[in-house]
């Protein structure tokens, strides 16, 4: 609770004048000679308790009436879930922003969003409570702490804008702990604006303890979690699964996947138009929507013979939410995915070029080239998608050369040498092996499902990363990365360095049988080597499709908007909006993740669960509420102050006299018997 | 005639006289009537004849229609003792202004009561008697019925005054064996005292044959208890000065107050005492025409 004129508050210890009054009352008195004694002593011994206790009562009324009087002079603001436990003004109020697309959701088409909502109340919220503190926020597309000169800001910055991105709200909160840690902030006070989406939120990601770990020990940090998690009734969310351009004897198609999700399950069938535009011309579609999901599998459009790339969108009429109304897509002609694999041992290079050989896709080709580490002058770095270096790491022109080959977009995966030494690269270096208990090898205890190497299928279906066992491991030291995978005792296993374009990756095993069992168990090895192929094939396409929030600013300083969304949108905002792009002869279509048409929000059980430990509370909201985090309060306080004013009143009113007041006469007494 | 004494209220209690209740044991011929026969108008009964009876006092007319010898006897008529006990206890000093103001106090309307009743009873040829009792018997007068002695008692009423622990009941029941025979005793007291020790005191003087008389002198203020802030209350007897807001006990007060007047009135009617509650605000001669009023009948 705070004050909007706290100078009364100096006035407080006026709630001593009762008693003040009372002890100068109990001096002033009156000396009178009495007879009676006799009667005061037994009313004395009578009104020992009673008499007492109604005294303190009527002291407390009257310190509480003044009381009352000078906490509504001081204009107190509060709100319902802080009225009593709001507690001290913070130093540091931290705003999460859940950016994500889900938050564009509206309660009605045209009201405030629930990322709107959430803004507007928490800058209300720090403007009318008078909040003396310093205000920080970090949203959920960038990620970075960002200092705010106002609360107003809160509503006019590009940090704060719509975005067709996902959110990480693990990683966020780790931000801000980071954040609170570096600059040994006090009394802080976390404020997260979310919808509590499962996949925003990955209550079961190993990072909560984590999160739990680090704040167990830091008093003063209090989170408040402004929710949004109601679903709208009439909500129609598409995204575009699959495209494929075929060829048939005469043209040529394009076969589109779509995929419809209705916020509200009903077994009654609806039509909806849907919008196709296809390098800028447009058709329109009805489709019939059943259940909570449709699928529409090869939805046939017919393109010239000699389009071989292009892009497009699908479109659903306006609702709730106008950011899963769209789906982008660009298609070209598949590139051959070709792989370097540099490996000082054989039997690593065969397994390695195994797995890339094996074709994850129709119709395209898929090649290795297996080279000694001391071969690496020959790699060529033009034709391949993906460079896989297992051996001491490169130094030199080679290290330049693989520096400039992420430059482009392409990928790199590290496995570490079988002896390692002191040089490095892109900020990774290896450590010396380390053997494991051969009773009990290491198992992968934690991984990241939302997204990169060992993100869920399509339909949503975890990766058994789980049953992987590390029998020897090469721990690394790396300047900066995020964790994708790691061992028990939280000892990184795969980790992506960071790199301002393309994807490089390390890992601290090898798939030999006697190291791990990447090779026995390979799926996920299989697919974990893929998915680094993919990221750097991707640059090789004519056309390529990116998650929005994957790329950054720089990567996108000569793209070109080429449909109607990407030109709505600033620059600034570019990578985490859907919308087309040209870059040179290529295209480029950034696609809302297609978790964020996932409905599911976590459960308070789970939420409980993951924040146990943490000071939080929960405060529900709704889009477009006029709910108000803060407001003036003093009514409660005048209320409290008539209310104890007239207990007092009424504990004064003074005792019924149990006799008459009057001197009670006796009747003339009756003539005695002579 | 005293400053306590108005001879106004004097002019106005002349028509009316102070009856005994009973009895009364006299040494010569007065108002009232006498345990033995006498030689009154008032006829009283015939008995028989025995020898040695004064033939005088034979009624002829009966033994003129019996044959038979009856002396005819009559009501003895004598003066009555009346013994004034005034209590001058420290409490008597009570009284509303009693400090700044002379004649308020308990005590001066005892004096008042007590001066003009000898006067009355005086006046009416009884004997009249005074016993101060403070802790002791402070001054014992015994009844006489001269001017000169009503002089002395009206002085020495002048003089008493009210100090020290009340020795009431200590003086009563000195009282009833001092006086020897039967009386009227007027007691004038504030009686603040348990009303059981009071009972002790009226049987002994009731089993001493006394007309006993109780003037109980209370103050309103005593009773009602009407006051609104913390005050310091001194013992006029002597006791520890108590600080007291009396509107925290005022209720409790009020229920003491109310238990012990009727305590008070439960020991008088069993001992068959002549009781009267007296207001202090009340004006003396309206108490003294009600008390005489209430004898007569």
């Amino acid at each position: 609770m705070t004050f909007l004129q706290p100078f009364i508050l100096f006035a407080l210890p006026l709630i001593a004048l009762p008693i003040l009054i009372h002890l100068i009352n109990q001096q002033r008195y009156k000396t009178i000679p009495w007879a009676a004694t006799m009667f005061l002593l037994q009313a004395k011994r009578m009104a020992k308790g009673m008499a007492r206790l109604k005294y303190i009562f009527i002291l407390i009324a009257r310190m509480l009436a003044v009381a009352g009087l000078l906490f509504a002079l001081s204009r107190p603001m509060a709100t319902g879930w802080s009225f009593f436990g709001g507690g001290s003004q913070p130093e540091t109020t931290i705003v999460i922003l859940d950016r994500s697309a889900s938050m564009e959701q509206q309660s009605t088409q045209g009201s405030p969003s629930k990322r709107l909502t959430s803004l507007q109340k928490v800058a209300d919220m720090v403007n009318t409570s008078g909040r003396n503190t310093e205000l920080i926020l970090i949203d959920s597309a960038t990620a970075k702490p960002l200092k705010l000169d106002s609360a107003e800001n809160l509503l006019d910055l590009p940090q704060t804008v719509a975005t067709a991105t996902a959110a990480d709200i693990p990683a966020l909160i780790e931000s801000a702990v980071e954040y609170i840690t570096v600059n040994q902030l006090g009394r802080t006070d976390v404020w997260i604006c979310s919808d509590l989406r499962n996949n925003d939120w990955s209550p079961s990601s190993g990072r909560w303890e984590a999160i739990r770990t680090q704040l167990a020990e830091r008093q003063g940090v209090r989170f408040y979690l402004l929710t949004y998690p109601t679903i709208p009734e009439n909500n129609l969310a598409i995204s575009v699964t699959k495209v494929e351009r075929v060829l048939t004897p005469t043209t040529s198609e394009l076969r589109l996947d779509m995929e419809v999700t209705r916020s509200k399950s009903s077994d009654d069938s609806i039509k909806v138009p849907v919008n196709l535009v296809i390098n800028g011309a447009r058709s329109t579609i009805d489709i019939e929507l059943t259940g909570a999901r449709t699928l529409i599998a090869g939805q046939a459009i017919p393109l010239d013979r000699e389009s071989t790339r292009g892009w497009g969108y699908v479109e659903l009429p306006r609702d709730q939410n106008i950011t899963d109304d769209v789906s982008h897509f660009v298609y070209s002609e598949p590139a051959a995915r070709q792989t370097t694999i540099v490996a000082e041992s054989s039997d690593i290079g065969s397994l390695i070029k195994l797995a890339m050989e094996t074709p994850s896709q129709r119709g395209v080709s898929f090649t290795t080239e297996v080279l000694r580490p001391s071969e690496a002058a020959a790699i060529d770095f033009n034709a391949s998608a993906c460079l896989i270096w297992q051996g001491p790491l490169p130094t030199g022109q080679t290290a330049q050369q693989i520096e400039s080959f992420l430059a482009m977009g392409r990928s790199v995966f590290f496995f570490p040498p079988d002896s390692p030494d002191d040089s490095s690269v892109l900020g990774l270096s290896w450590k010396q092996w380390e053997e494991t208990d051969a009773n009990a090898p290491l198992n992968i205890k934690n991984w990241k499902i939302e997204n990169d190497l060992f993100a869920n299928t399509q339909s949503n279906a975890p990766l058994p990363v789980g049953d992987i066992t590390a029998y020897r491991y090469c721990p690394y030291d790396v300047k900066s990365a995020v964790t994708l995978a790691s061992l028990d005792g939280n000892i990184p296993l795969v980790s992506r360095i960071t790199t301002n374009q393309g994807a490089a990756y390390a890992c601290a095993t090898l798939p030999r049988l006697a190291d791990s069992t990447l090779a026995r168990n390979g799926i996920v090895f299989y697919i974990m080597m893929h998915r680094v192929l993919d990221q750097g094939a991707a640059t090789l396409q004519a056309a390529r499709s990116l998650t929005c929030g994957t790329i950054t600013e720089d990567a996108m300083t000569n793209w070109k908007p080429v449909d109607t969304y990407a030109e709505a949108v600033m620059p600034s905002q570019r990578p985490y909006e859907a919308g087309l792009y040209q870059s040179d002869d290529r295209y480029v279509g950034l696609t809302r993740p297609s978790a964020e048409d996932d409905l599911s929000v976590v459960a308070k059980e789970t939420l409980d669960e993951s924040m146990s430990g943490l000071d939080f509370t929960l405060i529900d909201d709704q889009a477009g509420s006029n709910f108000a985090l803060a407001s003036e309060v003093w009514r409660f306080f005048l209320i409290i102050m008539v209310i104890a004013l007239v207990v007092e009143c009424i504990l004064c009113i003074p005792d019924k006299a149990p006799v008459s007041m009057q001197f009670p006469q006796v009747r003339t007494p009756e003539r005695p018997a002579v | 005639m005293r400053d306590f004494i108005d001879p106004r209220v004097v002019s106005r209690l002349s028509s009316l006289a102070l009856d005994a209740r009973m009895p009364m044991v006299g040494n010569v011929t007065g108002r009232h009537r006498s345990p033995t026969r006498g030689s009154s108008l008032e006829f009283a009964e015939y008995r028989k004849y025995v020898p040695g009876d004064d033939t005088r006092r034979l009624d002829w007319r009966a033994w003129g229609r019996s044959d038979r010898y009856y002396i005819k006897e009559f009501e003895a008529d004598t003066n009555l003792r009346m013994c004034l006990v005034v209590d001058i206890s420290g409490s008597m000093k009570y009284g509303v202004n009693a400090s700044t103001e002379a004649g308020k106090s308990r005590l001066d309307y005892a004096r008042r009561l007590a001066g003009t009743l000898a006067y009355v009873a005086s006046g009416q040829g009884d004997s009249v008697g005074l016993y101060c009792a403070g802790e002791n018997f402070e001054k014992e007068i015994s009844p006489k019925r001269s001017a000169a002695h009503l002089k002395l008692i009206l002085d020495e009423l002048g003089k008493m005054e009210a100090k020290g622990m009340s020795g009431l009941p200590v003086a009563l029941h000195d009282a009833a064996e001092k006086i020897q025979q039967r009386a009227l005793v007027v007691i004038f007291s504030d009686l603040l005292m348990d009303p059981e020790v009071l009972k002790g005191c009226f049987q002994h003087l009731r089993f001493r044959k006394h007309d006993v008389v109780v003037f109980h002198l209370l103050d309103p203020t005593e009773v009602e208890f009407k006051f609104d802030r913390p005050l310091r209350f001194l013992d006029l007897e002597g006791g520890a000065p108590m600080l007291i807001d009396p509107v925290s006990i005022a209720r409790q007060y009020r229920e003491a107050v109310q238990k012990y007047l009727e305590q008070v009135k439960t020991v008088m009617r069993e001992s068959g005492v002549d009781y009267h509650r007296v207001n202090l605000e009340e004006n003396y001669a309206d108490v003294l025409v009600r008390f005489l009023l209430a004898r007569k009948s």
